[in-house]
């Protein structure tokens, strides 16, 4: 619950700091579209592990 | 009841009983029956996978794919992840050649950061929905990457030049209807194709609940229910 409060305050802090312009907004705005399309890509190679594993493609529904 | 006898040699029938293993071997689903006297050491040649004693087994190996596919499996991994650093550059390359286009172009001066912005928006939402639509992400990918680049990004550095070269090469006096004309256009046209697609996106990709017989449904159900993905077809 720590990490979880922690983590949402360093997001907010950051939010923030972007809203005052401290941080670049396309130095933010191509960041976060890089964890995005990491996040996608493992995705889809998770997507291909479990398809040759022979584990369910799909976890829930 | 004294003469019968329990078989000793063969608990059970085999396929090939009766016929010289020289023949049968040519079957390929022939096995020839084991000897009586099993090794003692066990072979290494052919050792289970981790994740095949079923769906629940916690010890899942990513490396188990090396086993099945050998470096194929690796090569087409390694191509899924230079496949997304080719959009990461494709995205900043159009933002940057944008905003160079439209610096100097009234109303848009930051049309390189409102597509970013677009863009972001985009697939932030891609990747939330990943989350909450698990089974749709494969459908989810797709949409994302047609509206990234289908609709925002090579239309939005289309009309970027364009915007470029109308600013450039037509008068900038004020008696010059079609000029003034196009200027006044040409922004709202820009906003139009850059900015509300991100729009649409977000409303597609939290209303697909509701909408979910959509186009894709009846292929991604065959492909879940052959389990034949989207890369190993």
């Amino acid at each position: 619950m720590d990490a979880i409060s922690a983590g949402v305050t360093t997001l907010a802090n950051g939010l923030i700091t972007l809203a005052h312009g401290a941080i670049h907004p396309w130095v933010a705005l191509t960041v976060i579209i890089g964890l995005c399309l990491t996040w996608l890509a493992s995705l889809e190679v998770e997507h291909m592990n479990r398809v040759s594993a022979g584990k369910p493609v799909v976890e829930r529904h | 009841m004294s003469d019968f006898q329990a078989p000793t040699s063969k608990a059970t029938p085999s396929i090939g009983d009766g016929y010289s293993p020289e023949l049968m071997s040519q079957f390929s689903s022939y096995k020839e029956a084991p000897e009586a006297t099993p090794p003692t050491e066990p072979t290494t040649s052919r050792q289970p996978l981790a994740s095949a004693k079923g769906p629940r087994t916690p010890n899942f190996k990513r490396a188990d794919f090396l086993r099945v596919e050998g470096p194929r499996g690796v090569s087409a991994r390694a191509t899924v992840w230079l496949r997304h650093l080719g959009y990461f550059i494709a995205v900043i390359l159009a933002t940057s050649i944008t905003q160079a286009a439209l610096s100097h172009v009234a109303n848009t001066a930051s049309g390189g950061l409102w597509m970013l912005g677009a863009l972001t928006v985009i697939y932030v939402t891609a990747t939330i929905g990943t989350i909450y639509f698990p089974d749709a992400r494969h459908e989810l990918m797709e949409e994302a990457r047609h509206y990234a680049f289908g609709i925002i990004m090579i239309p939005g550095v289309t009309l970027a030049i364009l915007m470029w070269a109308a600013s450039h090469f037509m008068s900038n006096s004020s008696t010059d209807v079609f000029a003034h004309t196009l200027g006044i256009a040409l922004p709202i046209v820009y906003v139009a194709t850059v900015l509300i697609p991100a729009v649409l996106f977000v409303l597609l990709v939290s209303g697909r609940r509701y909408f979910s017989m959509s186009r894709g449904d009846d292929e991604k159900a065959m492909r879940t229910y052959t389990r034949q993905g989207f890369l190993q077809q």
